[in-house]
């Protein structure tokens, strides 16, 4: 027979012993305090503050990563310490893990009447519609945009000031979680209407037009934990009005033109970041007048037919043709959105009889076509997801 | 001394006459014996910080994955209770409870959730969440981080700040005061 030897005791509150529990405990917990970005960006971080005082960070982690993400921007405003671990990467993680990744539309639009343009964020049902602050520096246009662990990057192009046009080497970064941007440190070369895609947590930017309107084959790699760009391998040939896209620890860049062709590129430019060398492939699509990546495929449209989308396979390098259904309007041109898994196609006319087309690519045959309620308040000029 | 209903939990009842307290042990201890002649299962003993040993039965040790697999890994003689150096009598009883709720109680666990986080005062809410981390008790764990969450969800951060004592150190006032989405550039 057990015994049930407890004494008569008072159960008065004991010192409980839980900071030796957490040092005890060591081996369950994840010592992963990296917080790269605040090293660079922020003032000085100790790092030796508790985020939930009392309670091992670990666990305080887990409960910050619970909250919905609306909650960010003012969680952000607690304490360093706070901010410093809904900027970092191992935040997003952390969301991911809890099952809490909340997917979020961000689309420029083209504002009316000479108001600059505007970038506008919604949820995943296209709700909760707000605009983003301000981009900072002079208005754009030619920049490249990237979404690399819950941030957007919005990287160089050109600016037309009094008639002088200047091309800027910038970078802005927008925390999507603290709803604020910042400064990254400027790429090497100063360009416009380049090809740029994240690949394996790095961010390439490849050819485009330089300071003087010169076309260029140069490239570099930006390292989010380091906050620099490094050239990397120069394209065989200059290529400007190209896009980028990566796929399986690839870059690929796309469309546009090359000073070695006549008209339009139909060669696929492939990096190989491992090896640190480009190869090419002839069958790439060309005039691509929207594009997007959706499940390890690129989706595109080409000028010459934009009632089809051109879906490319990177697995065995196949292109496929899927027909845009007509739905009574005289919309053509489109730009893209990703939302949950399904491309959208916005309009490049303001017609409000056109309703938003969805495609959903695992959708049962016959009902891959939908109409979402989804649209930009103006025209969409770019349009990126983000998950945190 | 008193063993609930549930032959889980000791309890102090206090301001009881020696011979009524005496009395109920032995009634108890009838009952336990029979209830360990009707089950084969053998329970597995745990010791407390403060020296209270209780008896769990397995459907409830399966939710402390720490316990769990000391047993399996470490081949413990569990005719010895097992030692939780960290945990209070009073949080272990929770912890039982919890866990008894939450594999019994179909009906109305959620009311007897709001109970349970009623209950529990700040302090005792970290202390539970450690023992909870601690032992490994996902159920658990979860209900008690995201109680955690309710506490932070639409709070301004002087709020956050104060209840958890968390020291200011964002000496930008705009930002500290900015509401969210209308944020600005960042200073660093």
């Amino acid at each position: 027979m057990p015994g049930f030897m407890a004494e008569k005791k008072s159960f008065s509150e004991p010192n409980m012993c839980f900071p030796n529990l957490a040092n005890n405990d060591k081996q369950t917990l994840t010592k992963s305090n990296h917080c790269v970005r605040s090293e660079t960006l922020d003032d000085v971080d100790d790092g030796s503050s508790l985020i939930l005082p009392g309670l091992p960070d670990d666990v305080s982690k887990r409960c910050l990563a619970l909250v919905p993400r609306s909650n960010f921007p003012a969680m952000g405003g607690v304490c360093k310490t706070w901010r410093c671990f809904i900027r970092s990467k191992e935040f997003i993680t952390e969301r991911k893990l809890a099952g809490m990744h909340e997917e979020w539309l961000y689309i420029l639009t083209a504002g009316s009447k000479g108001n600059g343009s505007q970038w506008e964020v919604m949820d995943c049902l296209g709700h909760n519609r707000r605009s983003l602050p301000l981009m900072p520096g002079p208005a754009k246009a030619g920049f490249g945009v990237v979404v690399l662990n819950g941030k957007l990057l919005v990287m160089a192009g050109y600016s037309s000031i009094h008639g002088t046009t200047s091309v800027s080497a910038e970078v802005y970064q927008y925390d999507s979680c603290l709803n604020s941007w910042s400064r990254l440190s400027n790429m090497n070369v100063a360009r416009y209407d380049f090809a740029c895609a994240e690949v394996n947590g790095l961010v390439y930017a490849v050819g485009g037009y330089g300071a003087d309107s010169d076309s260029l084959s140069s490239a570099e790699v930006y390292d989010p934990d380091i906050d620099k760009w490094t050239p990397i391998e120069s394209l065989r040939r200059p290529r400007w009005g190209c896009f980028g896209c990566g796929f399986e620890g690839k870059l690929y860049v796309m469309g546009g033109r090359s000073s070695f062709t006549i008209g339009n590129s139909k060669f696929v430019d492939v990096y190989n970041p491992k090896k640190h060398n480009w190869c090419e492939m002839k069958n790439g699509c060309v005039m691509v007048t929207a594009h997007a990546v959706l499940e390890k495929k690129l989706f595109c449209m080409e000028w010459k037919n934009q009632r089809k989308l051109a879906i490319f396979n990177p697995e065995d390098n196949s292109w496929k043709m899927i027909p845009v259904p007509l739905t009574g309007s005289s919309c053509i041109g489109f730009r893209f959105g990703i939302l949950d898994g399904k491309l959208l196609l916005f309009s490049l006319k303001e017609e409000p009889s056109y309703k938003t087309l969805l495609y959903d690519p695992n959708a049962a045959p016959g009902s891959e076509w939908q109409t979402s309620d989804i649209r930009p308040s103006g025209l969409c000029l770019c349009s990126v997801t983000i998950k945190a | 001394m008193v063993i609930t209903a549930k032959g889980k939990e000791i309890l102090e009842i206090a301001e009881e006459p020696e011979y009524v307290m005496l009395a109920k042990v032995e009634d108890l201890k009838m009952d336990m014996l029979r209830i360990v002649e009707e089950e084969e299962i053998k329970k597995i003993r745990l010791k407390t910080s403060d020296e209270a040993t209780f008896e769990v039965e397995p459907s409830i040790l399966k939710e402390m994955k720490r316990v769990q697999s000391l047993i399996n890994t470490e081949a413990i003689d569990t005719s010895v209770a097992i030692p939780l150096p960290n945990i209070t009598s009073r949080n272990l009883s929770r912890i039982i409870d919890f866990c008894w709720e939450h594999q019994y109680n179909t009906e109305n666990l959620e009311e007897f959730k709001g109970r349970f986080l009623k209950s529990l005062n700040h302090q005792e809410l970290k202390e539970l969440l450690l023992a909870a981390n601690y032992l490994n008790i996902k159920t658990l764990f979860d209900f008690l981080c995201n109680s955690f969450t309710d506490l932070i969800q639409n709070e301004s951060p002087e709020f956050i700040r104060d209840f958890f004592n968390i020291l200011n150190d964002t000496n930008s006032v705009k930002s500290m005061h900015a509401p969210a989405f209308q944020g600005s550039i960042d200073d660093d």
